[in-house]
């Protein structure tokens, strides 16, 4: 017991008491980046300025992080010393943290020689594939070995930590114990006390800023858009360089188009931990379903909300001063770039799905191509003087974040049938009026009637009626595919009802043909029965029609904005 | 000699009507490849078709039916026909140029949208 509390009071005065300090540090300027050489030093330091003759110690570095290049002795003062490194590949010292009942300390390099390592037996070092062990001897006949000189030099190249398992760089090496004497003895009951000098047992190469070019491995980008279902690999994407807090620089980093998951997914080696890039999200201008981006619903939404923002308007949103649910709303709508939504707008979007030529040229449709806009999910539809309606398009892979959710819409797609509904805190207006259920309405699941559309061989000429059932439509759409190496189109036969406005699209060069109908007013209701027919004419002798006409799209709109999905028997 | 007249009186009525009224109804060649077994139902001659290929339906009788289109993946109707069949074999064509390069259903049904006969093809 005495002993014991002889020792716990010593303990204190040995560790103040240190005759000298192993030290070991980089000579580089940081910081640092995936494959840059570091150049680790090692020396002694003594306050007392002790004769050492003889030193031996170990040190070990994570192998996983690290590359030797190779290691040069120095000694300026010591050029006759005798001098050998020994390396060991696999190993890893167990530090003693307590002998006899007392704590130990990692730094205490002396005892942890005669303890952890000389008297310890086969526990002192375990097999450990993450490190390499080198052990030092340098001795000295007349001349004591100087403190503070460079004893020894070690070059490394920094490795990839990517796929280690270390997420930091902030233990590279390790000193593990040190044997130290004067000129009398090198026997084991003469060594100096020895510690740990100022620069730490451990090396951290990212005590002045992290390691760059750290490989990100597998960073995952997920496209939201109603589209992806449909559409996915119609999308397109580029990678730059971010500049400042949202902008690009450079040339396309990474490109290509999204997966039939909706997903971009770059393997290791395409990004860096900790660097920030920009996501362009586009869909290809030449897929070919741009022209029906904007619907009935689209238009009839921009119509309410043009005559909600005009006075004496006297359609479902006169009196209000919005219509809309979500701010976004106002960019998607906004189809001439005028600034504002208006009666130029609906217009604009009445006269796409008429099949108006020379319209704008700054909303989505297989003539103008794709008007994106995208940005991350957490942001998208809140505007900040950053971010232009939350299009944020930045990204940062970390060790810990590395996947990253990215909205998408298209100008002129108002009810998001094509596009990622904003979710982010503060993208839905909260003014809203009784008005402003129309976009929610048209977000609702639709409501399925049943539909008859036939094509039939009626004296030598094929008649394509379309017969509804469904009743109080403000607006409908049709679109039809017809086989032009033997069909023309004749006329288009519509009986929607006297008020009604009627429209027919005849997209030649793509033989295709939209009908339908919209009370931009909600205050007429398309006739049932059959309202739209086609009259093509054959260029052959036919028998029957099977397969010359197919049905590529079909939408309907009540006055609430709820959408209607046709059921076709 | 009663029995006599009788019989020139049968020639002689016989040898006044038309031709044209005894004639019978043409029978519907059917191509082998098109033969159906059934007494009803629907059958292509290919069933991977680039542009056009003949089909024959078989009906139970005269009226109006639909021949349908479905894609295959989501039974969707991409294509309807209505029309009005005699009894028996009905040699008809299905036009594949407005389809995609997929596979697709073709049905046969009743004007009231029974199904009858069900085939497949792939536009190739």
């Amino acid at each position: 017991m005495r002993k014991l509390l002889l020792l716990l009071l010593l303990i204190p005065m040995i560790t103040v008491g240190q005759d000298l300090k192993l030290d070991h540090s980089y000579t580089d300027t940081a910081p640092f980046a995936v494959g840059d050489t570091i150049t680790v030093k090692f020396n002694t330091l003594s306050d007392s300025d002790v004769d050492v003759y003889f030193m031996l110690f170990d040190y070990q570095y994570n192998n996983k992080l690290l590359e030797k290049i190779d290691h040069t002795f120095k000694l300026p003062d010591n050029t006759s010393a005798s001098k050998n490194l020994t390396h060991w590949d696999g190993y890893s010292f167990n530090v003693l943290t307590e002998f006899a009942g007392v704590a130990q300390a990692a730094s205490d390099l002396d005892f942890q020689y005669t303890e952890g390592w000389l008297n310890r037996g086969n526990g002192s070092y375990s097999t450990s594939n993450d490190w390499s062990v080198e052990r030092i001897t340098i001795q000295e006949a007349s001349t004591a070995i100087s403190h503070g000189e460079t004893l020894l030099e070690v070059r490394f190249k920094v490795k990839d930590r990517q796929g280690t398992g270390y997420d930091d760089y902030t233990e590279l090496t390790r000193l593990s114990w040190m044997k130290s004497t004067d000129n009398t003895s090198t026997a084991d009951n003469n060594l100096y006390d020895v510690g740990v000098g100022p620069s730490g047992i451990n090396l951290n190469i990212e005590n002045q800023g992290s390691v760059t070019g750290v490989n990100a491995g597998t960073v995952t980008l997920k496209l939201n858009s109603e589209a992806k279902a449909d559409y996915a690999t119609d999308f397109t994407y580029n990678i730059y360089a971010a500049d400042g807090v949202n902008g690009k620089t450079g040339n396309v980093l990474l490109s290509g188009n999204v997966d039939a998951n909706g997903e971009m997914i770059f393997a290791g080696g395409d990004l860096t931990i900790g660097q920030s890039y920009y996501l362009e999200l586009k869909v290809s201008d030449n897929a070919e379903w741009l022209d029906d981006v904007i619907t009935v619903t689209d238009v009839y939404i921009i119509f309410q909300q043009a005559i909600a923002a005009s006075t004496g308007g006297t359609g479902p949103g006169a009196g209000s001063s919005n219509t809309f649910d979500y701010s976004i709303q106002y960019l998607l709508g906004e189809l001439t770039n005028s600034g504002n939504i208006d009666f130029d707008d609906s217009y604009q979007a009445l006269g796409h799905i008429q099949g108006v030529e020379s319209l704008s040229e700054w909303f989505t449709s297989a003539t103008n191509g794709s008007k994106n806009v995208s940005g991350r999910i957490e942001q998208l539809g809140v505007s900040t003087n950053d971010y232009y309606f939350g299009q944020d398009y930045i990204f940062t892979p970390t060790d810990d974040v590395k996947t990253f959710d990215y909205g998408h819409a298209l100008i002129g797609d108002v009810d998001f049938s094509h596009s990622y509904t904003p979710t982010a805190e503060s993208s839905a207006l909260s003014t809203s009026s009784a008005r402003m259920s129309l976009t929610a309405k048209a977000l609702q699941t639709p409501t399925t009637a049943n539909l008859d559309i036939t094509t039939e061989l009626i004296e030598g000429k094929v008649h394509l009626s379309i017969n509804l059932e469904e009743e109080d439509l403000i607006g409908a759409q049709f679109s039809v595919k017809y086989d032009d190496s033997i069909l023309t189109l004749d006329n288009a036969i519509f009986d929607t009802g006297n008020e009604m406005t009627n429209f027919a699209n005849h997209r030649e060069q793509d033989a295709i043909v939209s009908v339908g109908s919209l009370d931009q007013s909600a205050e007429v209701t398309i006739k049932t029965g059959i309202a739209y027919k086609l009259i093509f004419t054959p260029n052959e002798e036919l028998n029957n029609t099977s397969g010359l006409i197919t049905f590529s799209f079909t939408e309907a709109v009540k006055q609430d904005g709820s959408k209607v999905i046709f059921n076709i028997q | 000699m009663k029995k006599l007249i009788i019989s020139l009186v049968l020639l002689t009525l016989l040898g006044c009507v038309r031709d044209e009224d005894l004639m019978v109804e043409p029978i519907q060649e059917v191509p082998e490849a098109l033969t159906i077994d059934e007494l009803v139902g629907i059958k292509l001659e290919n069933n991977i078709v680039t542009e056009r290929v003949a089909m024959n339906v078989k009906l139970p009788e005269d009226g109006v039916y639909r021949i349908k289109i479905r894609h295959s993946m989501t039974n969707d109707l991409i294509s309807q026909e209505r029309i009005t069949g005699t009894e028996g074999d009905n040699i008809l064509k299905v036009y594949v140029n407005t389809l995609d390069k997929s596979g697709y259903k073709l049905e046969l049904t009743s004007e009231f949208h029974t199904v009858i006969g069900r085939t497949s093809f792939t536009v190739n």
